[in-house]
């Protein structure tokens, strides 16, 4: 019992962390201070960018996952637990094929909304001198001096990039939705004869 | 009761407006002088930068200062950002900038300079002991460090075959070779100089061959109606000796000969300026695959975020049959 505490606080302590940090620091401290703090120690040590903002990134986002997660699971009735638990089935098979395929089909829309977040917050990596899009037109601008339009043309794809993800995304709501797909049929047949 | 209220209110509202009296009378005073915005970024020692007491100082400030007290108008310091500065002066969200910026031909179309206030040249820092580089030809096939929209950015992109990394500042571009992540940083002398002086950057040095020979102005939106004072104050502190006091003060040495015009920069700024359309196009190769990498990093964080979220939160469920969030009613 006293090993399950101990992760259950490692596990509340880094979502604590990511969540209430800004995510800028957070870049900073993974590609300056990771490097600084092994080479302390009297190693060798060079960061791969892309690297770097893959890891910063996903602590991040893995962080706010979490949080979706427990949301989801809390959110289905005790009922269901019972009804599984009195059918025989362990904790992990209730888990397994009651509690969570239930559950994440009402966890799709948060990590939708996050899924939106991280791919705007990409943007931060711009910092580290990481070239993605943000970081292309900033170095554009400093060249041609045409703020307006360069920025204009980022945020212009920035919202192509969020309006097709926030699409896929309630396709795949629609897809998992078990009620809708049995329905389709029939609510299908009537539109067609207005046409 | 009724009448008490009123009285009160008619007694606040007069005392509100006695207030915001005193506060336009204390504005208009204080107007009576000119005040100019100026630009900074006080990340650039010995030019620009804090002191320990967070007050701005550097040989810039007081240039900039000492301009102001010579030609009649007060200074206002503005932090922003470097690469943000000739943006900010061609809309005129700012009078002026100081930031010992070079004046540059491809600048000097985009906004004006005022003359020369300072000397100073490109240098490549290297890692101690590391074989030196002396000319930019032997930076071919190494990874540079340099400062976004600066001289040394545009000089390393003329080199064939070399990978650069931009940096927001130069303290970054400096602590990135400091960390062993690239081979050199190209960037203005005295700045790299000074860093390593105080101390900051123990494993770095600058070799003595400077790249260029650059000047610095201070900018003004296109044209404006400041820039003749600027000059006029510049022309006074250079001649009456502050300027050399400023320039004893923060390096040490006796200041060089400064022409009054820089050398090879075009004195009416002529538009050649390319049209929206143009820009807009040249650019949209560049952003795609910048928007390319967004994407691939989204992903990529994305999927192991969504992996590692998951994982964080049944981790308890894994290592003891129970509930990953506690619930009682699996124990």
């Amino acid at each position: 019992m006293s090993s399950i505490k101990l992760v259950r606080w490692a596990a509340r302590a880094y979502i604590d962390f990511f969540r209430g940090t800004p995510l800028l620091v957070q870049i900073f401290m993974v590609y300056f201070g990771i490097p600084a703090l092994v080479q302390a120690l009297g190693f060798e040590f060079a960061f791969d960018r892309f690297l770097a903002a893959v890891i910063a990134l996903t602590l991040n986002c893995a962080a706010y996952v979490a949080e979706i997660v427990r949301g989801g699971i809390q959110s289905i009735e005790t009922g269901q637990t019972e009804a599984a638990q009195s059918m025989g089935m362990t904790a992990a098979q209730t888990m397994q094929f009651v509690i969570f395929p239930q559950a994440f089909r009402r966890m799709l829309p948060p990590l939708g909304n996050q899924f939106i977040s991280l791919l705007k917050d990409t943007s931060l990596v711009a910092i580290i001198g990481f070239e993605e899009l943000f970081r292309e037109g900033q170095l554009i601008v400093a060249e041609s001096y045409r703020p307006f339009e360069l920025y204009a043309i980022v945020a212009l794809i920035y919202l192509v990039l969020t309006l097709l993800s926030s699409q896929a995304f309630s396709y795949l709501e629609k897809r998992m939705n078990p009620a809708r797909s049995r329905s389709r049929q029939p609510q299908i047949q009537p539109a067609a004869d207005l046409i | 009761m009724m009448q008490f209220l009123k009285k009160r209110a008619v007694r606040l509202l007069l005392l509100s407006l006695s207030g915001l009296l005193i506060v336009l009378c204390g504005t208009s005073s204080a107007a009576d002088r000119k005040t100019l915005t100026v630009a900074i970024e006080p990340v650039y020692a010995p030019f620009e930068f804090k002191a320990a007491d967070g007050s701005l100082q550097g040989f810039d400030v007081d240039v900039m200062r000492a301009i102001g007290a010579a030609a009649g108008f007060q200074v206002r310091f503005q932090s922003i950002a470097f690469d943000g500065m000739i943006p900010a002066l061609q809309v005129g969200n700012v009078d002026a900038a100081v930031g010992a910026m070079t004046i540059t031909p491809q600048r000097a179309e985009a906004i004006s300079f005022s003359r020369p206030y300072f000397k100073a040249g490109l240098a490549i820092a290297t890692p101690k002991g590391a074989p030196s580089l002396a000319t930019l030809e032997a930076l071919q096939g190494k990874k540079v460090a340099v400062q976004i929209g600066t001289t040394g950015a545009e000089a390393v992109k003329r080199i064939a075959n070399v990978n650069v990394r931009t940096f927001n500042a130069a303290v970054l571009a400096l602590q990135e070779l400091n960390n062993g992540n690239v081979d050199a940083v190209v960037s203005d002398a005295p700045v790299m100089l000074y860093a390593i002086k105080t101390g900051n950057l123990k494993d770095v040095e600058v070799n003595s061959a400077l790249l260029s020979e650059e000047f610095y102005g201070i900018p003004t939106p296109p044209n404006s109606p400041n820039l003749s004072l600027i000059n006029q104050g510049l022309t006074i502190i250079l001649e009456n000796g502050t300027y050399e006091t400023l320039y004893r003060k923060w390096f040490n040495a006796q200041p060089p000969q400064l022409p009054s015009v820089a050398p090879g920069i075009p004195q009416s700024s002529q538009q050649t300026a390319l049209g929206s359309g143009t820009v807009m196009l040249n650019a949209l190769p560049s952003l795609i695959k910048g928007a390319l990498v967004t994407l691939q990093l989204t992903l990529l964080s994305g999927i192991l975020g969504l992996v590692g979220g998951i994982v964080a939160r049944s981790c308890p469920f894994v290592f003891h049959q129970a509930s990953p969030l506690g619930c009682q009613s699996l124990h």
